[in-house]
């Protein structure tokens, strides 16, 4: 329970794709994809993590029919899930009957076939996200040179949003990745390029807000759960960066650790001084940013006049990987779980230490 | 001889009268007659008789004397033990006969003369002897007369002795009587002063001596307070104290209107002589001063100011009117209420230090309100001149020479103390106002000298087609194509001066030393004085301080400017950074900051740079700039730092040591920065060649055709290496040269084993990895143009490896993409002295192509032959296309 060790787990390769779910029971669950061009060898798994047992095993796998290049749980039910492929969105359903434990040696024959509910062919999507709200949550599906919104209902796409014309030849016209601000559900952040771009999803004719953001190429966004208006993001220039969306000419604060680019930056959903980041250096860091956190430590010690050293730092590398990590994430059912999912298909949970883990608690 | 002569008795006689005619027998007569009543003690005394009894002698043994002894008495006449017959004896014993006969002939004549001698006496006593007779019958004759007349007066005496008392007593009587008259004529004048009393102190009231009437009332006050049982006296008590009520009524009503001093100061004093509680008077006498003080002080400052007085005009002025007449209302002040019956002394003191404080800090605050930090050497970018130092200095003197004369009568206001720290404080300031001028003055040049790079440009023209910054350009600035390098190839060969910055911040070094040495060597005398024992830093060492920090700030400044990725911001430098790897210096910085907050003044100078809104990154910095500002900083402690030092002992003689401007400390700071900058100039080159080289494999996406060249972009990406190179030559000032590129001939061999699957070649790939070290994309880079291009060369092939891996690969565009890789790395290996590392990161490229392949490859679509002649031949035309640029090709 206190150990910081992780688990491992070897996955299929050409994995780029990880996120959380939520577990009705104990552990932690997270969901694992492939984006491989060969398209029959694409894999969805599920992966359970038993925190006593220490132990991280798949409890299902299914087949992807395409190379999947986003995933992203659909909102209303834990086991629906949407996947995003070079043709379009699918809705997924995930077997309901997921056993708490699997046996040590899965059969390999177990790979599944997904339920697919329903998909929309609106070409390359390269990001997903579903909007936090409880009713008819929107989706928007970022793709080259824009945003499209669709409910899970209709899955055609009712509202596109659209980043103005960019005249530059050979730029990365997808958008890398999009999420939406769960203190402002309509309001939607993509990262396109250098640039971190706004909407309000009422008026989709033109971002609100737009803003150089990596100086060569942003790859994440994300939005700070506990405090309205801060953002982080990840960038090709090796930095994380913190941004107070009304004033966006400088970052208030910079996190350097990476020596290549970085490709996932996340939140804790639960303690916003964590923060998680990962990139194509193969290591995964864990920082503690708690200056610009919601709840900043102000007694630490008993001195008032705290400094920012204190306040802020890397807690930890975490160099389990050996090759580029493309995806990391917060367990959804603990605060101090993380996952992170390398090129080569290998998952590594991690914990947050444990000293860490008593300087927010206490 | 003494025969000869026969003197007269008669002239002997004379003796007493005194009138004696023949002087010398008269004298031999009375030396005779001494000696012979042996009167030794008067007249000539025994010497006398023996020199003439000697002569005697003498005379007559002459010749024989010289042959008897002196001391032999026997031989002597005179002498008691003379003895005749020795003498005689030897006489004849000595002498011949002729000395014996003219020996008996002198003693012939001697007896002869001694005869005639005794002769003579004896005449001469008797006469005397007849002649005292005389006299003394005479004096018998006068004692009887006068025993008659002493009667007569003891008589006549007696009777006015009784006379004397009879009067003396019939006095007496009167004499008391008089005395007492006299006493009660006092009494009667007192009471007269009493019964006049209230005339007179209405009439001193009158009159305006209000002093006067004081001081009669006190006089009166005790005897009129004794006697006022009598019913006159109470009278005038009353009407006294009436009287003195009226006048203290009005002089306190005076006392309300009175605002001068010393007027104040008088009738406070009758006050208090009228028993009015001194601690009503007090506050009113404090307050008169304090509202003089105040009203004087602010009256002349705004003189001062609407004259436009110097500095030091200006202290001295405040200094005359106030210093001295403040000293002396606190003297007088003190002497007034220093009354033995006055109530506690300690309330006294502390009204008087409440009023003394107030004064003080007013004067204090005014006088320093003169002294405008931001004045000289402030937002005008001026340094003072001499003349200005000059009377800065004066002035800062005559304010401590102000404040150490109050520090003496006000105990409690600190006042030298406060006076020093506020000179050293001053002149702080102004020293950092100095500095900070210079750090002005070199962002200047440093920011035109950015400015000339971007202008120069960093390519030559061909290699840049007007597409405008692929990185940094975001949305906002989305529809401009920025064209900023189109004409500046003209211009290429112009050096540009980045030593000029040196020299320019030692000038205004210099300058700024000339301009502060007196104000520096001033403080530290005068502070040396005021505090001789607190023993605090001297300016000297501030100045050394401040050029540590303007070394650090400095070489930090060019890479804010410079807008280099990972320097260290604040927050890196104090807490983030953690992980040396990634940021050396920051680690460093690190541990400094991690041994103690505020442990190192230089980090602060450090981090000032990075604090500093003034000091922002240029627009779009080139990344010659970088280089250049690299090359600036490596030099820091081989050049500019010993010459700021040389300028500082100059300036500040054997102060300090001159090794503290160029401690370990900074030198670790001015190289890590001058790494970072290197790097960072990598890092702008490879990430452009990166992006081209992004974009070429994009593009690939749908080819469809057969391969008969490298992809152009590719290619046009490459030419960047060539760019990098040219840069990096003229900055490094060496010949862009690379070698012969055949030994590069090799051909790397894929096995793109569509068979294998995935995950072996994963599990392949990763036992490989764990025998081989990670490559460390970034950083890492020496100066030299091996390792510079070996840095480019690493992020442009992670940079496609990672664009591959992410791509969706045709079979066609497989073998164009070995192609290019195989290109790249036939470049890249000609540039470099160890390929294994380019090796490394192509092989996983090449494997990553093979996995992003969709559909199953053909084998052997196309021969490794025919790729091999493309590449040859597409790097032949990069070979041209380098010498084109200026590059030698070995």
């Amino acid at each position: 329970m206190f150990s910081s060790a992780g688990a491992v787990h070897g996955g299929p390769p050409q994995a780029r794709l990880l996120e959380a779910l939520k577990c009705e029971g104990e552990g932690h669950r997270f969901v694992s994809a492939t984006s491989n061009p060969q398209e029959d060898s694409n894999e969805i798994q599920v992966l359970h993590f038993d925190e006593e047992a220490s132990s991280l095993r798949h409890v299902a796998s299914y087949t992807h029919p395409e190379a999947a290049t986003a995933i992203c749980p659909a909102g209303v039910d834990s086991d629906h899930l949407l996947t995003a492929s070079p043709t379009g969105v699918a809705l997924w359903k995930l077997q309901e009957d997921l056993p708490e434990v699997v046996s040590e040696h899965p059969d390999p024959g177990s790979v599944k076939e997904l339920g697919q509910l329903a998909k929309a062919s609106i070409g390359h999507v390269t990001s997903l996200a579903t909007q936090p709200t409880q009713q008819e949550p929107k989706i928007a599906a970022g793709r080259e040179q824009g945003v499209s919104l669709f409910t899970l209902g209709s899955l055609t796409p009712t509202e596109n949003l659209e980043i103005p014309g960019d005249p530059r030849p050979h730029v990365d016209r997808q958008v890398r990745r999009c999420t939406w601000d769960p203190h402002t559900p309509r309001v939607l952040c993509c990262a396109y390029d250098t640039a971190a771009i706004l909407w309000d999803s009422r008026d989709s004719a033109r971002p609100t807000q737009s803003f150089t953001a990596h100086k060569y190429g942003a790859t994440d966004i994300d939005f700070n759960p506990n405090r309205p208006m801060v953002i982080m993001s990840a960038g090709e220039d090796r930095l994380v960066k913190f941004w107070d969306l009304r004033h966006t000419q400088a970052p208030i604060r910079v996190l350097a650790g990476h020596t290549h680019w970085v490709t996932t930056a996340r939140y804790n959903r639960f303690h916003d001084q964590l923060v998680l980041s990962a990139g194509t250096d193969g290591a995964v860091n864990l920082w503690r940013v708690s200056s610009i956190s919601s709840s900043p430590i102000l007694d630490y010690d008993g001195e008032p006049g705290m400094k920012t050293e204190t306040m802020d730092s890397k807690v930890n590398t975490y160099d389990d990987h050996e090759e580029a990590v493309y995806s990391a994430a917060w367990s959804a059912s603990d605060a101090w779980v993380f996952a992170s999912l390398s090129f080569d298909g290998r998952v590594v949970v991690s914990f947050v230490p444990s000293t860490e883990k008593y300087k927010i608690l206490l | 001889m003494h025969a000869g002569r026969s003197p007269s008795i008669g002239s002997m006689s004379d003796d007493f009268s005194d009138d004696g005619a023949e002087d010398e027998s008269e004298e031999r007569m009375r030396d005779l007659l001494a000696s012979y009543y042996g009167l030794g003690a008067a007249g000539a005394g025994p010497g006398g008789v023996a020199t003439a009894g000697a002569g005697g002698g003498g005379a007559g043994g002459g010749p024989v004397s010289t042959r008897i002894s002196a001391s032999d008495a026997v031989f002597r006449m005179d002498a008691a033990e003379f003895d005749s017959s020795e003498y005689v004896r030897h006489l004849l014993r000595t002498c011949e006969t002729a000395d014996l006969l003219q020996r008996n002939d002198e003693m012939v004549h001697e007896i002869k003369a001694l005869d005639s001698d005794m002769q003579m006496l004896v005449y001469e006593n008797y006469n005397k002897f007849i002649t005292a007779t005389d006299t003394i019958r005479s004096m018998k004759q006068n004692v009887e007369s006068m025993e008659g007349e002493m009667d007569i007066l003891v008589a006549s005496m007696d009777e006015i002795a009784d006379k004397s008392e009879h009067i003396n007593s019939s006095l007496a009587s009167k004499r008391s009587q008089i005395d007492k008259l006299v006493r009660v004529r006092r009494l009667l004048k007192r009471l007269e002063f009493f019964f006049e009393l209230p005339q007179r102190l209405q009439q001193c009231i009158d009159e305006g001596s209000f002093a006067q009437a004081v001081k009669y009332f006190k006089i009166a006050r005790d005897t009129l307070r004794e006697y006022s049982h009598v019913a006159s006296f109470s009278n005038i008590q009353a009407e006294s104290e009436e009287l003195m009520d009226q006048l203290r009524t009005r002089l306190k009503a005076q006392i309300q209107e009175t605002l001068e001093p010393t007027q104040m100061n008088e009738l406070v004093q009758l006050l208090l002589e009228l028993d009015v509680p001194a601690a009503d008077l007090r506050p009113k006498l404090l307050q008169c001063h304090e509202q003089c003080f105040r009203k004087t002080l602010e009256e002349e400052m705004e003189r001062i100011r609407s004259a436009n007085d110097t500095i030091d005009l200006g202290v001295q002025t405040l200094n005359q009117v106030f210093v001295a007449p403040f000293v002396a209302a606190i003297r007088s002040f003190h002497e007034i209420f220093a009354a033995p019956d006055q109530d506690g002394s300690e309330v006294l003191e502390e009204d008087l230090n409440l009023m003394s404080t107030a004064m003080f800090d007013l004067f204090f605050q005014l006088s320093t309100s003169l002294f405008d930090p931001g004045s000289l050497g402030g937002k005008e970018g001026g340094l003072p001149t001499p003349s200005e130092v000059r009377d800065l200095a004066t002035a800062l003197e005559s304010l401590l020479e102000g404040t150490r004369t109050l520090d003496a009568h006000l105990p409690t206001c600190n006042s030298s103390e406060r006076g020093a720290d506020f000179v050293e404080a001053f002149l702080s300031q102004r020293l950092a106002a100095g500095f900070q001028w210079i750090r002005r003055e070199t962002l200047a040049a440093l920011e035109s000298l950015g400015g000339a790079a971007a202008s120069l440009g960093s390519e030559p023209s061909g290699a840049r087609s007007g597409e405008g910054d692929f990185p940094g350009t975001s949305v906002e600035q989305v529809g401009e194509v920025a064209l900023p390098n189109s004409h500046a190839s003209t211009s290429e060969a112009m050096p540009l001066p980045p030593k000029a910055v040196f020299d320019l911040v030692l000038d205004r070094f210099g300058k700024m030393m000339d301009s502060t040495q007196p104000l520096v060597q001033f403080g530290d005398l005068v502070l040396g004085e005021v505090r001789r024992s607190s023993g605090r830093a001297t300016f000297a060492a501030f100045t050394a301080e401040e050029s540590r920090h303007l070394v650090g700030w400095l070489s930090t400044a060019m890479e804010v400017l410079v807008d280099v990725t990972l320097r260290p911001s604040p927050v890196c430098v104090w807490g983030l950074e953690r992980d040396a790897s990634a940021t050396p210096t920051a680690a460093a910085l690190q541990s400094h900051a991690e041994d103690s907050w505020d442990a190192s003044a230089f980090l602060q100078g450090v981090t000032s740079a990075l604090n500093d809104p003034a000091v922002s990154a240029l627009d779009s910095p080139s990344p010659r700039f970088a280089l250049e500002c690299s090359v600036l900083c490596r030099g820091f402690h081989r050049t500019f730092t010993p010459a700021l030092a040389e300028i500082i002992d100059s300036a500040i003689p054997a102060s300090w040591s001159a090794a503290r401007v160029d401690d370990d400390e900074v030198q670790a700071h001015t190289r890590s920065c001058s790494n970072r900058l290197l790097e960072y100039f990598v890092e702008l080159h490879g990430n452009e060649i990166a992006a081209r080289a992004r974009c070429a494999v994009r593009g690939l996406h749908q080819e469809q055709a057969p391969v008969t060249t490298v992809t152009p972009a590719m290619f046009e990406a490459c030419l960047g290496f060539g760019t990098a190179l040219k840069d990096a030559a003229t900055v490094l000032e060496v010949r862009p040269t690379v070698s012969a590129m055949s030994r590069s001939e090799t051909w790397r061999a894929v096995r793109p084993t569509s068979g294998l699957s995935s995950a072996h070649k994963g599990l392949q790939l990763d036992i490989e990895r764990v025998f081989s070290e990670r490559v460390q994309v970034f950083g890492e880079v020496g100066f030299s143009l091996t390792s510079i291009l070996e840095g480019l060369a690493k992020i442009a092939l992670k940079a496609i490896c990672e664009q591959v891996r992410a791509s969706w690969i045709s079979p066609e565009a497989y073998q164009q993409l070995l192609a290019d890789v195989q290109f790249v790395r036939q470049i890249s290996c000609c540039f470099v002295d160890d390929a294994s590392v380019i090796d490394g990161l192509v092989d996983e490229t090449l494997v990553a192509a093979a996995d992003r392949v969709g559909s199953a490859l053909r084998e052997g679509a196309s021969e490794d032959a025919d790729l091999r002649s493309v590449v040859a031949q597409s790097r032949a035309s990069f070979e041209t296309a380098l010498r084109s640029m200026g590059i030698e090709v070995r």
